[in-house]
C-alpha cells in the first residue's frame, strides 16, 4: 500500500477527529482531554480487528510513510494523543452510583419500591 | 518513519585472510574477476559491491532501505592467511531480530571493518581506500559508481585494498527501525577463509567469508536488525527490541502476527508504548470479542439502564375489562 503523507495525514487526522466524542474537540480544533466524569468512552472502546486496532495501523501507515526530511511533529502528536486515549480507555470508569443507594438516602418510599422492582427487572435482562 | 535519530549499522567485519586462489585479494594487487564485495538485502534493499577486478571495485547499490557500512582493508601479508568473520549480533526486537551485528575481517595487516550509519531514503555506498601495499592507491567510489578505474591499482603490487561501503539510512540519525536486511559479503577475501560467525539472537547461519546481516525489516522475521544509536527524538534504541516485550504475550492471535510490524515501525517511545496499551486494550476485550464494547460488564450495563426511560409498561387489566379498550383504541 502506497500511502502519500501530504494526503493522507489530513484525512487520518479529520477521521480520529471524528471518532472523538464531542467534548474533545474543541474551538480552537485542538483536542481537549479534561474528560467529564460520564465519559464511557463507548465509541472508542472498541476491540477486535474493527475496532481501535485500525486507527493504530492507519497511523503506523503515516509513520512508515513519512520521509527523510519529513516533519514529524505532527505524526507524534497524533501518537501522544492516541496513546492518551488507549490510556484513558483501560481506565475503570466511574459507576454511576446505584440508584438503590441513593433511594436509601431519601425517604421516598414509594420511590425506593419501584426502583428495586426496576433494579430487578435489569438484573432479570441481565 | 517517526525516526529522524541517528541510526548506525554496526556491521563491522574484520577478518584476516590470507590468498590462496585467484580469488585472493593482495598476493599480486590484484583483485580477481568474481571477488566480490557484496552487501544486499533481502527485501527492499540490495547493495552489492562486487567486481573488484585488478584495481577495479564495483559497487552498485539498488535502492534500499538498510543500514550498514564495510570497511574492508586488506593488506599486504603472508600467503598463508586465515579468514575469521566475527559476525556479532545482538538480539533486536520482540520478534527475534538482531541489531549489532558486527563482522570483522582482517588480513594480516590490515582489517576489514564494517560499521556506518544510515541516512536517506536509498543507500548510500562509498568505497574508498583501495590502497596498494607500498604504494597506496585510493580508489573512491561512490553509489552507482560500480567501476572504478582499473589502473588505480598496479596489478603486481600487493594490494591493500581499503574499501568503506557506507550504507545509510534516515539521514541525519542514528536509529533504526530498519525496514530492511542487509548482507555483505566479502567473496574477495574467501577462498581459504573460514568464517566465524557469532550471532547472538537468530538462527541466521552465514556460511561465506565475511556476511554481515544488519537491519532488520518488517516481514524479513528474524533478520537482523543494525542500530547502535540511541541519540535523538526518535533515538530509541532498538535494544528495546531485542526482547520480546512481555506484555505482548497473550494477545490475539490476530494481533499477534501483526506485532512485529506495529513495533518495528518506529522506535520512538511513545510509538512502542502506544503498542502495549493496543495489546493491554484487545486483551481486555478478548473476551467482549470483535467490535465491542472493551468494558462490557454487567455494571456498565446496569448504568446504561439506569440512563435510560423508564421502559414502557402495559398498565394491567382484567381480561374483559374495559380498560383494554381504552388502551387500544
Amino acid at each position: 500500500m502506497i500511502v502519500n503523507p501530504t494526503t493522507f495525514a489530513p484525512a487520518y487526522v479529520a477521521w480520529w477527529r471524528q471518532l472523538q466524542p464531542p467534548w474533545r474537540t474543541r474551538v480552537s480544533g485542538t483536542l481537549s482531554q479534561d474528560v467529564p466524569e460520564t465519559e464511557d468512552w463507548a465509541n472508542l472502546a472498541k476491540g477486535g480487528t474493527a475496532g481501535i486496532y485500525t486507527v493504530v495501523v492507519a497511523l503506523s501507515w503515516w509513520i512508515r510513510a513519512l520521509g527523510t526530511a519529513s516533519d514529524t511533529t505532527e505524526v507524534l502528536l497524533m501518537v501522544q494523543d492516541l496513546l492518551w486515549v488507549l490510556q484513558r480507555l483501560r481506565q475503570p470508569h466511574d459507576v454511576v452510583p446505584s440508584l438503590k443507594r441513593v433511594r436509601t438516602e431519601e425517604s421516598d418510599v414509594q420511590l425506593v419500591g419501584r426502583g428495586k422492582r426496576y433494579d430487578h427487572q435489569l438484573s432479570n435482562l441481565l | 518513519m517517526l525516526d529522524g535519530s541517528p541510526v548506525e549499522s554496526n556491521a563491522q567485519a574484520t577478518s584476516k585472510s590470507e590468498p590462496t586462489s585467484s580469488t585472493q585479494v593482495g598476493d599480486g594487487g590484484e583483485l580477481q574477476v568474481g571477488d566480490n564485495i557484496e552487501s544486499r538485502s533481502s527485501l527492499e534493499s540490495r547493495t552489492e559491491a562486487e567486481n573488484v577486478e585488478g584495481g577495479r571495485i564495483g559497487a552498485t547499490a539498488t535502492g534500499g532501505k538498510f543500514i550498514g557500512a564495510t570497511t574492508v582493508d586488506e593488506g599486504e601479508g603472508p600467503k598463508t592467511q586465515e579468514a575469521e568473520s566475527n559476525s556479532r549480533a545482538s538480539a533486536a526486537s520482540a520478534t527475534g531480530l538482531q541489531e549489532n551485528e558486527e563482522l570483522t575481517e582482517k588480513n594480516h595487516d590490515g582489517g576489514v571493518k564494517r560499521g556506518g550509519g544510515s541516512t536517506g531514503e536509498r543507500d548510500d555506498i562509498d568505497m574508498q581506500d583501495v590502497e596498494t601495499g607500498g604504494k597506496e592507491q585510493r580508489v573512491d567510489v561512490t553509489m552507482g559508481d560500480v567501476n572504478s578505474d582499473k589502473s588505480a591499482i598496479e596489478p603486481d603490487a600487493p594490494v591493500n585494498t581499503h574499501v568503506t561501503i557506507n550504507v545509510t539510512k534516515f539521514g541525519d540519525t542514528t536509529s533504526t527501525h530498519s525496514t530492511s536486511t542487509a548482507t555483505t559479503t566479502s567473496h574477495a577475501i574467501t577462498a581459504s577463509q573460514t568464517a566465524t560467525t557469532t550471532r547472538a539472537a537468530a538462527n541466521a547461519s552465514q556460511d561465506t567469508t565475511a556476511t554481515s546481516q544488519a537491519v532488520g525489516h518488517p516481514g524479513t522475521g528474524g533478520s537482523a536488525i543494525a542500530s547502535t544509536s540511541t541519540n535523538g527524538v526518535f533515538g530509541a534504541s532498538l535494544s528495546a527490541l531485542t526482547t520480546p516485550v512481555a506484555s505482548d504475550v497473550g494477545c490475539p492471535q490476530w494481533l499477534q502476527n501483526m506485532l512485529e510490524y506495529l513495533r518495528q515501525s518506529s522506535t520512538e517511545p511513545s510509538w512502542q508504548d502506544l503498542v502495549t496499551e493496543l495489546v493491554a486494550h484487545e486483551k481486555a476485550s478478548r473476551v467482549s470479542g470483535v467490535s465491542q464494547p472493551l468494558y462490557c460488564n454487567k455494571g456498565l450495563l446496569m448504568n446504561f439502564g439506569r440512563k435510560c426511560p423508564p421502559p414502557f409498561v402495559l398498565p394491567r387489566s382484567r381480561p374483559g375489562s374495559k380498560d383494554i379498550k381504552r388502551t387500544f383504541p
